[in-house]
């Protein structure tokens, strides 16, 4: 995975410290414990001439050359250098220039270099003492104290005079508008470990107590496994505390988890639950304006803000996924087009009239849209999206490169799930590697799937989730049955809030189709109420152009079975209303004959997913 | 009189009719007549034979599900409007015919058919008021 690496560029003039500087970047890199690669120079290095030098460095570092226009951060220590060397950035990079040090306050004019490199320090995931160690070694003696003074100049600098962003070659909009590269309420993301864990234990005690004094159920489990608020001491006390299963949500249905009465809930959402009745959940207007947070922050870490129209191609209704984006969208004071799901020729018109610059929707639909929009001779490139935020249902790194490629957008993860708040949990950042949880509201934990046991940062296990702040709802470690890991390594963003590893797979035999949650059992309670006894039946899940289809073939049994083709057509049609009822998405069912599925064991292969395999 | 006819249910796809054929024809069993119902995903083949207990077992044994019905057959006078005035007793009679298909044979002027319908002895007591051989 090269997706971590942080590109920096650094081009000045012959004699003005740019290779030294590369040298001081490329040690403080090493000693924080990535790996690095570095480029001597390419250019002239005699005094005057041109001189420039690429530092790369991450977990993983394969070549040395940053790729054009593919640097984070361009430093130029020649004012006038700066025009031939914008090219480097990328979109959205930091440039950073003299004009952002009073050079009146260096002692020696020379440290220059290192006072940039001050600035630098701000933005990267090293510690000071390692750019300390690395100006002592490679720095003469005689200058240490102008030169740790430099340093110390730039690194004090409070974001200013930071500049940056070129607009995107395509795109329409300035990609970042004054506030810089660093969008407002991108701020939480960014707060100091300490100060996140401190806020963290104190939500925590909040929310246990909460839970415990206004829940029933988790009263009774907490006494059952003989904790109580006060023993959350610290954020490992946590592990404590009683996992909460989704199998809650339908015993308590629809109102039984409620932490606070109806009259403070404003808004309620449902989703599929494992049987035929769906799991509810509550929002106080605090929950809303937290949820409306999260999204706010999700958005701005894909780089959008006031200035782009969203497309949001998210259901809305019960679903989470339409509101919730709105709400995150408009708050970041954004141009919102309410579509909702859906009308794919509408879609595309909408898109292009309106000059929608992104869009919302699941990794699936937008590929269908891709291929609309080329039957319809749009081509995608041309249009000023440049920003997909995709989710609803796990996608892969796969599907990111084909989206991006035909259709030339960013193409970002977005996580979340309506049991903890709906979408806005997690989001990827500009880096595009593991999605950042918003862990001031939502704590995360790695279990062992089969013994609960808590796992350390790095391992892969289910993910679970606490939800700190949330009122009318809490989650006590929610299991979501999500396979996945913490990164604990600090992200190239620079944002301090942990990631995890996009989602690959579940613990549970939960389906995602086309954005909605399908349990097998909903399928077998849907094929029961028809038939009476279970036939033996098998999901078949297949992609046609971009959207997820989902065929259920069904044996036809001697019972059900008859001679009259108006009667098994009758047949079909019931199966085909119960499921559609059920899981509450189109379905195809296809009746087979006695004893053709596959078994193995005795037992049908109940699910073949064939999503991923090339068309046949 | 009434007949056992067994039914198969088939995929409508190639190389779903064949096997069940091919069983019969190892266990040595004729076909008498049958019919081959069709819709977009799937289709019904019926069929008459003789011994249809030892054809159902034989289909079985094969791994291939039958049912049997009774359905009714009936001597037809093969002439123009042998059928139509067949069919006049079962309008009258208020009997609802499924479907319905003749005999590859037929012995002197007579055809024979097969008719499917909810109550097959009411179709025969309708058939008989109205001097028709149901005695094949």
């Amino acid at each position: 995975m090269t997706c971590d690496v942080t590109n920096i560029v650094i081009a000045g003039l012959g004699g003005q410290g740019v290779i030294k500087a590369s040298d001081i970047i490329a040690e403080a890199a090493i000693r924080a414990g990535f790996e690095v690669k570095k480029s001597e120079l390419h250019g002239m290095s005699q005094r005057g001439g041109s001189v420039s030098s690429d530092v790369r460095f991450g977990p993983s570092v394969f070549s040395p050359m940053v790729p054009t226009g593919e640097a984070d951060f361009l430093i130029v220590v020649d004012p006038d250098q700066v025009s031939v060397n914008r090219h480097q950035l990328r979109n959205g990079g930091v440039l950073i220039t003299p004009s952002v040090i009073d050079e009146k306050q260096l002692t020696v004019k020379k440290s220059l270099n290192i006072a940039l490199l001050g600035e630098l320090s701000r933005h990267l995931p090293i510690a000071e003492k390692e750019w300390l160690e690395a100006i002592r070694t490679n720095l003469s003696p005689k200058l240490q104290d102008a030169n740790l003074k430099a340093f110390a100049l730039g690194r004090a600098n409070r974001g200013s005079a930071l500049t940056t962003a070129i607009p995107a070659v395509r795109s329409k909009t300035p990609v970042s508008a004054s506030t810089g590269p660093r969008h407002r309420a991108s701020e939480p993301d960014f707060i100091p470990i300490e100060n996140l864990r401190e806020v963290q234990l104190q939500r925590l005690q909040f929310i246990a107590r909460r839970a415990y004094e206004r829940v029933p159920l988790y009263r009774q489990r907490m006494d059952g496994s003989g904790v109580k608020p006060d023993d959350i001491r610290s954020l490992d006390d946590v592990a404590r505390l009683p996992f909460t299963q989704k199998a809650d949500l339908r015993d308590t249905y629809p109102f039984g988890l409620f932490a606070s009465p109806l009259h403070e809930v404003v808004r309620l959402h449902a989703s599929s639950g494992t049987t035929g009745k769906p799991i509810v959940v509550a929002y106080t207007r605090e929950d809303v304006a937290v949820w409306t947070n999260v999204m706010m922050r999700a958005f701005a870490s894909y780089g959008l803000h006031e200035h782009d129209i969203i497309q949001n191609a998210y259901g809305y209704g019960l679903f989470t996924g339409g509101l919730g984006a709105h709400y995150g969208a408009e708050a970041l004071g954004a141009t919102v087009i309410p579509i909702s799901g859906g009308n794919t020729e509408r879609q595309i018109m909408v898109m292009k009239d309106f000059g929608v610059t992104a869009i919302c929707c699941t990794p699936s639909y937008f590929l269908h849209l891709i291929e609309k929009a080329q039957e319809m001779g749009e081509d995608l490139h041309q249009l000023s999206v440049r920003v997909g935020v995709f989710g609803a249902e796990p996608w892969t790194e796969g599907m990111r490169q084909r989206i991006e490629a035909e259709s030339g957008i960013k193409a970002y993860d977005i996580y979340g799930l309506s049991e903890i708040v709906g979408p806005g949990v997690g989001s990827e950042c500009e880096r595009q590697c593991g999605l950042h949880i918003f862990e001031d509201h939502f704590y995360p934990e790695i279990v062992d799937p089969e013994t609960g046991k808590s796992l350390p940062d790095g391992a892969e296990g289910e993910l679970v989730f606490t939800t700190l702040s949330k009122l009318a709802m809490p989650m006590i470690r929610y299991r979501t049955h999500d396979i996945t890991a913490l990164m604990a390594e600090p992200c190239a963003c620079g944002r301090t809030i942990r990631r995890i590893r996009r989602i690959s797979r579940r613990s549970d035999d939960m389906l995602i189709i086309r954005g909605v949650n399908v349990f097998p059992s909903q399928i077998e309670s849907a094929l029961l109420r028809i038939e009476q006894t279970l036939p033996h039946y098998q999901i078949v899940l297949t992609r046609e152009s971009g959207l997820d289809q989902m065929e259920v073939h069904v044996e036809v049994t001697p019972q059900v079975f008859s001679d009259e083709v108006r009667a098994l057509e009758e047949l079909h049609r019931k199966l085909t209303q119960a499921i559609e009822t059920v899981t509450g998405i189109h379905i195809h069912v296809r009746l087979v004959a006695p004893r053709t599925l596959q078994r193995s064991e005795g037992k049908a292969k109940r699910v073949l997913d064939r999503r991923n395999e090339p068309p046949r | 009189m009434k007949l056992h006819q067994l039914s198969l249910f088939l995929e409508n796809r190639p190389g779903e009719l064949r096997p069940p054929i091919q069983a019969l024809a190892d266990a040595g069993i004729n076909i008498l007549t049958l019919s081959l119902a069709d819709t977009e995903q799937f289709g019904i083949l019926r069929l008459i034979v003789r011994d249809w207990q030892k054809a159902k077992t034989v289909l079985e044994r094969a791994g291939i599900v039958a049912k049997v019905t009774e359905v009714v057959a009936v001597e037809v006078p093969d002439r123009p409007g042998g059928l139509a005035a067949l069919l006049g007793i079962f309008d009258q009679a208020k009997l609802n015919i499924e479907y319905m298909y003749a005999f590859s044979e037929k012995r002197g002027d007579k055809a024979s058919m097969v008719f499917r319908v909810a109550d097959p002895d009411t179709a025969l007591r309708a058939l008989q008021a109205s001097g028709i051989n149901v005695d094949l």
